[in-house]
């Protein structure tokens, strides 16, 4: 159904390719993972694949393309692909979960009685029926992730192309969408390509993977050719856990609750203590209230019922930091310096104190040479490290960050869990929110549960535990 | 009332609001222009979407407010004969010009809010006009309410290193602001924009799909834009 012969993509402005010899053909109902290192080309491919480079890129394509036997060199005909990228928000402008699913098929013209039992087939399979006429602008992000491949799904296109559709997704729905995808695949033959970082979650659906690095296809194979690395593997090198502490606690929540709406609390009298050198990682499913947790320890809203407090002496403005998920809704400055250094300025340094420390930050975060750099020409993995370095420049006693590896490799999270261990071993009180179990086995000294607004299990990290 | 309003068509709405928006540029008297900024936010108001979009965008409007202050202030003193006439013009240019934007804001977070985009799309698809200019308009429609939700969140990610809302007195603290907000903003509308194409929206053939209709609450709002023109016409300073 999908043929490119020697395809190449030079993109506007640029002499050379980063795309180039690309030849393949995909059968109806294949299952296709696209990995590769970041930058290397995977979604320039997806684009392709799925006939929508003329829309989604500005350059020239060169090389044949069909899709179900015609020429696709102006992209596939409408309707024939549907697409998901990284940024689910990007994605998503109707007012309600309904609307949002229900847009591609008002538009084609169909009946509200056929929309209404497409959305609602939909929204029942993946239990997701009580957001049905939720506002999308309430929905956590992982919530809006479903609802954007949702929306793609109800299109019924016959391929489909999904960029890290997991990244935001809980365990149970990422298993309950590839279980679908894999139906969609076999019963009705629709193409699925998946660009995926985790390799364990690709493993268990693509039958095909195709490995791209350096704009070219290095390898087209059987799933059989994935070897994710086993969590033992990625720990080994990683600093050692601190002693757990048992001093005056960083951050204690006693019997807290908050809601975006009176009656749908998204925190229910949760009680939580984190002391200095602890790392909690915060596991639950979308929605579960791991980001809202980090907003009231930072101070950004302020809880219903219940308290949270800080240890003696600390403030919330002063001694929390808070790494958010999408570094770029954070980056402004002209150079890597400037922005590191922007928290520091806030807080009155002087200019020798702000470089020395900034220097030291960015040389722990492997940015050092990249100082007078501009920002916005990181790669993601780099950006995402420049807002940490930003938030650690002023040493906050309590460090808390949401969904810090979303985009990242497994060689990058591993990087990320030993920075994490590191904080801690300093002495810093560190939670993060995350749904990627490896993460928290690597990361955490502590796990602790959400379910319902409150913690449903608090333990320590039985990989650290001898 | 309300709820006639709300269910009215997005083209009622659309044909309202660019009436209000029209009248704003053409009516020079900031008396007239307090009033249908007072009746916006009554109708906001009532239909209970006075949430923090609409208090966000007075803390926009106070926080440029000594910069546009000192450019109108600049501006009235060279152009009147002395500096207390100069002043006093400088205040009556900021005025009307704070509330014409004031009231296009306003006008579009009402029409944003009573209308779902899908709706608006459809309308605009049933006057048969081409796709891409239903998209860029259904679009340019619900930008202004989406950049003040994503500035919100900027607000938000900013305080965590420090940001504090005083220091917009100093323009340049703007920046950590603007810049991310302008460059997600770009980012969204691309990918926005192929989500859309690949959704069919903008597609040659408009076929099927289209909405149009005309209740009670189109003819009042039909109405109420032909009306603004003409209770106007009796205010010192109007033609008429």
């Amino acid at each position: 159904m999908i043929e490119l012969e020697n395809v190449a993509f030079t993109p506007a402005g640029m002499d050379r390719p980063i795309l180039s010899d690309v030849s393949l053909s995909i059968a109806p109902g294949e299952r296709v993972g696209i990995v590769g290192p970041s930058g290397s080309g995977k979604s320039t491919l997806g684009f392709h694949l799925c006939g929508a480079h003329r829309l989604a890129l500005a350059g020239e394509t060169a090389g044949t393309l069909r899709y179900d036997g015609r020429d696709g060199a102006e992209g596939a005909p409408r309707g024939f692909a549907g697409l998901v990228g990284q940024n689910p928000e990007a994605q998503l402008f109707c007012r309600t979960v309904y609307e949002e699913l229900a847009l591609a098929l008002r538009v084609r013209g169909e009946s509200e009685d056929r929309c209404a039992a497409v959305a609602g087939e939909l929204l029942d399979r993946y239990g997701f029926a009580a957001k049905r006429d939720m506002p999308v602008g309430k929905l956590s992000l992982g919530q809006k992730q479903l609802t954007a491949v949702l929306s793609m799904l109800a299109m019924e296109p016959r391929v489909l192309l999904l960029d890290e559709p997991t990244s935001y997704l809980d365990a149970a729905a990422s298993d309950r969408l590839f279980d679908h995808l894999g139906q969609l695949c076999s019963c009705h033959g629709w193409i699925v390509l998946v660009i995926e970082h985790d390799l364990a979650r690709l493993d268990g659906f693509a039958e095909r993977v195709l490995t791209v690095t350096g704009g070219r296809l290095t390898a087209d194979g059987p799933r059989s050719s994935l070897r994710p690395k086993p969590v033992a593997d990625m720990a080994a090198g990683l600093p050692p856990f601190p002693p757990a502490g048992d001093g005056e606690p960083a951050v204690a929540c006693e019997g807290v609750r908050y809601g975006y709406a009176k009656d749908r609390p998204v925190l229910a009298g949760l009680d939580l203590v984190v002391r200095p050198g602890e790392s909690v990682a915060l596991l639950g499913g979308n929605g579960a209230g791991k980001s809202t947790l980090l907003r009231l320890i930072k101070g950004l809203a302020k809880p219903s019922a219940g308290e949270v407090r800080l240890g003696p002496g600390l403030t919330a403005a002063r001694d929390v930091g808070l790494m958010f998920q999408n570094p770029e809704e954070q980056i402004f400055a002209h150079t890597v310096a400037a922005e590191c250094g922007y928290w520091l300025i806030n807080l009155g340094l002087a200019r020798q104190e702000r470089e020395q420390r900034c220097e030291e930050q960015l040389a722990r975060l492997g940015l050092s040479g990249m100082a007078e750099r501009a920002p916005f020409s990181l790669s993601f993995g780099e950006k995402r490290r420049l807002c940490l370095a930003s938030v650690l420049v002023a040493e906050p006693a309590v460090l808390c960050l949401d969904e810090p590896t979303t985009g990242l490799d497994d060689a990058n999270m591993a990087a990320m869990a030993g920075l994490v261990r590191e904080c801690a071993a300093k002495g810093q009180a560190v939670v993060f929110a995350t749904h990627e179990e490896a993460f928290a086995d690597l990361a955490a000294s502590r796990i602790v549960r959400l379910e319902g607004g409150r913690i449903v299990s608090d333990a320590p990290n039985p990989w650290t535990v001898p | 009332m309300i709820s006639l309003l709300k269910g009215a068509s997005a083209l009622a709405k659309c044909f309202f609001v660019l009436s209000l928006s029209a009248y704003a540029f053409y009516c020079q008297d900031w008396r007239v222009l307090v009033g249908l900024v007072v009746l916006l936010l009554g109708l906001l108001a009532l239909a209970g979407d006075m949430d923090r979009m609409v208090g966000l965008m007075f803390v926009v409007f106070a926080a440029s407010l000594p910069t546009l202050l000192l450019l109108f202030l600049l501006g009235g003193i060279e152009k009147a004969d002395d500096w207390r006439s100069g002043v006093l013009l400088g205040l009556d240019w900021l005025s009307v010009f704070s509330l014409r934007l004031m009231l296009l804001v306003l006008a579009d977070i009402l029409v944003v809010k009573w209308t779902t985009f899908s709706d608006m799309l459809l309308s605009l698809r049933a006057l048969h006009l081409p796709g891409k200019l239903v998209l860029f308009f259904s679009t340019l429609a619900t930008m202004v309410p989406n950049v003040f939700g994503l500035a919100m969140h900027v607000v938000e990610v900013q305080r965590c290193r420090g940001f504090e809302t005083k220091k917009l007195l100093n323009p340049k603290n703007f920046l950590p602001l603007f810049v991310p907000v302008f460059l997600a903003q770009m980012k969204r509308s691309t990918d926005l924009a192929l989500s859309l194409e690949l959704r069919g929206i903008s597609g040659r053939t408009l076929s099927g799909g289209g909405r149009l209709s005309f209740g009670p609450g189109d003819v009042l709002l039909v109405a109420a834009a032909l009306a603004i023109w003409c209770a106007g016409r009796g205010w010192q300073g109007l033609p008429g």
